[in-house]
């Protein structure tokens, strides 16, 4: 019988080195075919975008990559920054720090002038939607692409902002889950305050994950796993030894209610040819 | 006369057809001695690229298009070279009935031509979308003293498909592939397990790099009839591997294992009967 060590040890014992190498080679490939002339990356000095930065650099060289550090006064904290900084020191990439509390500020005052109220989720995607418009204005500066940090946990449960740190170009760590990305930082030199640092979108002062979600991700993950790789019904995987059983369908009702963060927006059909989005079935590079 | 198998392992591009033509002859231009008998083995769809998804409408040919003639004119420079491919294959009766085919061309002409019988519609394939399937057997093709059979990715899985062209006298099965990393793992017992039970060479020729997000593993390889890996090529990467295939690899193999020797004609009636008597 599959227990919850099981599905933690085997979701643990990836090979680092394989993983590690082949996002590098597919980051590699994907600027080479698109022709982009930099990397740009939203550096929040937490794990996911310190792994993707290191995967970067190694895949297309410092000097292809640039990182912005994009902090909110007052609600990121010192330690992000300088977390922020000193990683990007370590792998040596260029770095600018622009603070979006005036755009994101600007933002709110001018919908609550309208009578609609920004309570704090509102403003957390206001944040999140306000940092991509400044890595896709830098992207377009140089001609290059943004590299996303979202991993396959977050995706999964949908805990990430439509068209803000999911508005990405690419997401190299997207197949990888949350706890195997702090073993992959660690492989790749990521220091240990941030590979194991308490995830957080750090939206709200004080936000974490673990608090705003109700579980730990070494909660979560095994019964992702357990879903997704071994393709068990939640059924089942609420049978597991040691496994979470409360939080079994509040997982299987995240994945499900939050599809649509991660299909291209729904078209109705009307016409004899292709649909985009429906039976418009073409690789992402059309060589005709 | 001896025999060479090169397997070019290279990243081919999706839809792009004249490119990897392209791609495809210049590795043969650059490789080619003239000592042996040359066989060159490129991947399932070589053509077309894996992963083309619906450019396989816009890049499918007929058996007497001009692409193949073009390859056969290109090989008349080459005199002992042969030339293993896949591509998209119109049916030139029934228009627009695509097959999954593979051929092989040398100055002569079309010398060897299968179409592929299984067709992977699952997870992350979809070619029951695009290709109708074979059902029927192709006879081996000859080159020098060798016959070569092929069976196309997925029909490696089926060991009744390999079998049949071994009956037909092939002693080397060309394997091409069009696999994910998710697979490779299955292939390296498939490819042993078809060579031990028939003693015969199997070649492994797969498609490499990126296709959205898909990476295809390449680790090409040339497997001895005793199961044995000879060489193989890198994971994931462009390389390229060759071999002389030594007949007496072949019949040492029958001498210690005889697997076909010892085969009978009952394997096979009874496996019908089982069929016929199975609810599949």
């Amino acid at each position: 019988m599959l227990t919850y060590e099981d599905l933690l040890n085997e979701l643990l014992g990836f090979d680092r080195e394989l993983f590690a190498d082949k996002i590098e080679q597919f980051i590699r490939e994907y600027v080479k075919k698109s022709g982009a002339k930099k990397c740009v990356i939203g550096l929040s000095g937490g794990v996911d975008s310190s792994t993707v930065l290191a995967l970067t650099v190694n895949a297309v060289g410092a000097e292809n990559v640039i990182a912005l550090l994009l902090p909110h006064s007052g609600i990121t904290p010192e330690v992000d920054i300088s977390d922020a900084l000193k990683l990007a020191d370590k792998f040596g990439v260029e770095h600018k720090i622009i603070y979006i509390d005036p755009i994101a500020s600007s933002v709110k005052s001018s919908l609550e002038a309208q009578n609609f109220g920004v309570d704090k989720v509102i403003y957390g995607n206001i944040q999140a939607r306000t940092r991509m418009i400044l890595l896709y204005a830098v992207s377009n500066y140089y001609n290059g692409l943004v590299v996303g940090s979202g991993d396959k946990s977050e995706i999964l449960i949908g805990y990430f902002t439509k068209y803000g740190d999911g508005g990405v170009d690419i997401l190299p760590i997207g197949d990888v889950y949350k706890l195997q990305v702090r073993e992959l930082a660690r492989y790749l030199g990521v220091p240990e305050n941030i590979a194991y640092k308490p995830s957080s979108p750090r939206l709200w002062p004080g936000q974490e994950a673990a608090s705003e979600l109700g579980v730990d991700y070494k909660d979560i993950d095994p019964i992702l796993y357990a879903l997704i790789e071994h393709g068990l019904p939640p059924e089942e995987v609420k049978k597991i030894d040691g496994i979470r059983t409360d939080i079994v369908d509040l997982i299987v009702r995240r994945i499900v209610t939050n599809e649509h963060k991660r299909q291209f927006p729904k078209i109705p059909k009307l016409q004899k040819g292709m649909t985009i989005g429906i039976d418009w079935k073409m690789p992402l590079w059309m060589s005709m | 006369m001896c025999l060479k198998i090169v397997i070019p392992q290279l990243n081919f591009k999706q839809g792009a057809v004249e490119y990897n033509l392209s791609k495809m002859l210049d590795a043969i231009a650059k490789n080619y001695e003239g000592e042996c008998l040359e066989l060159y083995v490129f991947p399932e769809l070589t053509l077309v690229g894996y992963q083309a998804r619906d450019l396989i409408y816009y890049s499918a040919k007929s058996l007497d298009s001009e692409l193949i003639s073009k390859v056969i004119d290109f090989m008349s420079d080459y005199p002992k070279a042969y030339v293993a491919f896949g591509f998209p294959e119109i049916d030139t009766e029934i228009k627009g009935v695509l097959y999954n085919s593979y051929v092989i061309v040398s100055r002569d002409g079309v010398i060897g031509h299968w179409r592929k019988t299984h067709l992977p519609t699952f997870t992350v394939f979809e070619e029951d979308r695009y290709f109708r399937e074979n059902t029927k057997l192709y006879p081996p093709a000859e080159i020098g003293e060798f016959k070569i059979g092929a069976t196309i990715c997925y029909d490696a899985f089926y060991p009744e498909l390999v079998r049949a062209q071994v009956l037909l006298g092939a002693d080397i099965i060309l394997v091409p592939s069009g696999s994910p990393l998710q697979s490779m793992k299955l292939w390296e017992p498939i490819l042993k397990s078809r060579a031990i039970e028939n003693t015969v060479f199997v070649v492994y020729s797969n498609h490499v790099g990126y296709k959205d997000g898909l990476l295809f593993f390449g680790k090409s390889r040339i497997v001895g009839p005793l199961g044995n890996v000879i060489i193989e090529a890198k994971l994931g990467e462009e390389d390229i591997i060759e071999y002389k295939i030594e007949r007496y690899d072949l019949l040492y193999a029958r001498r210690v294992r005889p697997t076909l020797r010892d085969f009978r004609s009952t394997d096979i009636e009874n496996l019908v009967k089982a069929y016929k008597m199975s609810k599949l």
